[in-house]
């Protein structure tokens, strides 16, 4: 399968991860709401300003797009970034969009301890008509 | 993006900063802290952006504090807005790492989307920026041994108890001194390396310290010059202990490992591996090579300690048994109190008298036969060709002479 980014991760040592598996189940990403801000699909290094990933692990996932498992997950997640820092809605947007993944939206690696995961997004995936606003904050 | 009323200023006060850890992250670094080449602590928090540039205010803050932090005695809110200068600076700085603006500002005039909440303790997880160990190799002009601690209450950020220090040094420190003695301690006439000298090659010197979480860099303390391709003996010892702990969380290779070295490198393979346990610690192993440019590291948690002993332990079977026994001597050395002695069965054994010994080793001679208890402890180390046997006498009575005293031999 072809990656949206391809060109920037072939220069990335281990990117993909090689735990890496096919795209599967739902996901929950934090968007504005309505989910029509041009940074919501958007990985991290392609929005801008960027701020500095260094390191191939870091400059890796800054090529995807960040997703919770759950919502209990990526709200927990939520209010503790909003509580240390109340203008994360700036960055981050004001809510939590569902979505559900499947093998042709790209690669994804495995849940970490907090339930999120970073999806590598295939050619041709894209997001925008496919969420549900599940929770605005 | 909303103009903070404060003084406008043209160049950088903090000098060139190294980052040491980012203490939030998400989709790239919201608040990171940074070191200067005097050792103040920077703390750089987002807090805004616009289309043009990323805003944080930076902080200098005390190292204490930034432990209180991250062990949620404290919120981000008190360190943030309580820095070590009084002041803060608002920094906005451009997708290619450009300072554009950059003024003093005072904390209480921040507004409120720019201050963290009541109840912003850390809840996130620390993602540290690994020490350098090759450049600082480079910097010091030797090889480095970076001894990394982490996890548990007893390391912080650049902190660490005393104990557990001291602990980790000297065990990691008695390991490869006892690795160097196994490999060139040689008594031979032609080539004669002493004891303190094999040693030396395992022994290191405490350089400086790095806050990640807490970084112990040691430099060796025999300098050595080698040619390129040929380890010093420095290199060989500590990629000697990096591969017994290696290879000690699978049996089978720690077998073939554990070959190399005698009982005392396993003694100490073990006392590190149980301190490891027992303070619950992280410890991580770096070594860099000078002359290769070589980075070899190895890891060990408290959770691969326990499978580690498990194994130190199945490779190692100690057996001990009393050995009642009827016969007579046949050497003695009353000096070094060491014994040979032929049972009327047969069984023949050799070692030393017991420091309590109840009869005197001075009556003792070849013209009786006597009835012997003798502890006999075998440990047998897997793939070694013939198990260790210690033999040593706990008892001894006098039964019946044998011979006239006339025909005693000699006592040495």
């Amino acid at each position: 399968m072809a990656l949206k980014y391809a060109s920037q991760l072939q220069d990335i040592e281990g990117c993909p991860p090689s735990s890496h598996y096919p795209a599967d189940g739902k996901g929950y990403r934090f968007v504005h709401n309505p989910p029509a801000h041009p940074k919501d699909f958007l990985p991290p290094l392609r929005r801008s300003p960027t701020r500095a990933l260094k390191g191939s692990k870091a400059r890796c996932s800054g090529w995807a797009l960040s997703f919770f498992k759950s919502l209990d997950a990526a709200e927990s997640r939520y209010v503790a970034l909003r509580e240390s820092i109340p203008n994360i809605a700036t960055s981050l947007g004001d809510a939590i969009a569902e979505v559900f993944l499947e093998a042709s939206d790209g690669v994804m690696t495995a849940p970490d301890h907090r339930g999120h995961f970073d999806l590598h997004e295939s050619a041709g995936a894209t997001f925008e008509d496919r969420v549900t606003v599940v929770k605005i904050f | 993006m909303r103009p903070i009323p404060g003084q406008t200023i043209e160049v950088s006060p903090f000098g060139e900063l190294v980052k040491e850890a980012d203490l939030i992250y998400y989709d790239g670094p919201l608040l990171s802290l940074y070191s200067s080449g005097s050792g103040d602590l920077y703390l750089y928090y987002w807090c805004d952006a616009d289309s043009e540039v990323n805003r944080w205010i930076v902080s200098r803050v005390l190292q204490d504090r930034v432990n209180r932090y991250l062990r949620r005695r404290m919120t981000l809110r008190e360190l943030l807005l309580s820095p070590a200068d009084g002041f803060c600076y608002v920094n906005d700085i451009s997708s290619n790492l450009e300072t554009v603006r950059l003024s003093i500002v005072d904390p209480g005039d921040l507004p409120d989307s720019y201050r963290p909440g009541e109840q912003s303790y850390h809840e996130f997880d620390v993602d540290q920026v690994e020490v350098d160990v090759r450049g600082i190799a480079r910097t010091l002009g030797s090889s480095v041994l970076d001894l990394h601690l982490a996890e548990g209450d007893k390391v912080g950020f650049g902190t660490v108890d005393s104990v557990v220090l001291g602990t980790m040094l000297r065990s990691t420190g008695d390991l490869t001194a006892d690795i160097a003695e196994t490999l060139f301690f040689r008594e031979s006439k032609r080539s004669r390396i002493s004891r303190a000298q094999a040693r030396s090659y395992g022994e290191f010197d405490f350089v400086l310290h790095k806050a990640a979480s807490f970084s112990a860099i040691l430099r060796p303390r025999v300098t050595q010059s080698s040619l390129p391709f040929d380890d010093n003996r420095t290199t060989e010892v500590v990629r000697g202990a990096l591969e017994l702990l290696t290879a000690a969380t699978s049996y089978q290779r720690f077998k073939d490992v554990a070959q190399k070295y005698d009982d005392a490198v396993l003694e100490s393979l073990e006392r590190l591996v149980t301190n490891v346990r027992d303070q619950r610690v992280t410890l991580d192993l770096s070594w860099a090579d000078i002359d290769t440019g070589r980075l070899d590291r190895t890891s060990i948690n408290p959770r691969s300690a326990d499978a580690l002993l498990a194994n130190l332990h199945q490779l190692t079977a100690d057996e001990s048994r009393d050995l009642p026994l009827e016969g007579m001597f046949e050497g003695l050395n009353v000096k070094l109190r060491r014994y040979s002695f032929a049972a009327n069965d047969g069984t023949r054994t050799s070692g030393q008298f017991h420091k309590q010994l109840a009869y005197p080793v001075t009556l003792l001679n070849f013209a009786t036969v006597y009835r012997i208890v003798v502890r006999r402890r075998t440990t047998r180390v897997a793939g070694r060709i013939k198990p260790q046997r210690d033999d040593l006498i706990l008892e001894v009575d006098p039964l019946r002479p044998v011979r006239s005293a006339s025909t005693t031999p000699e006592l040495e």
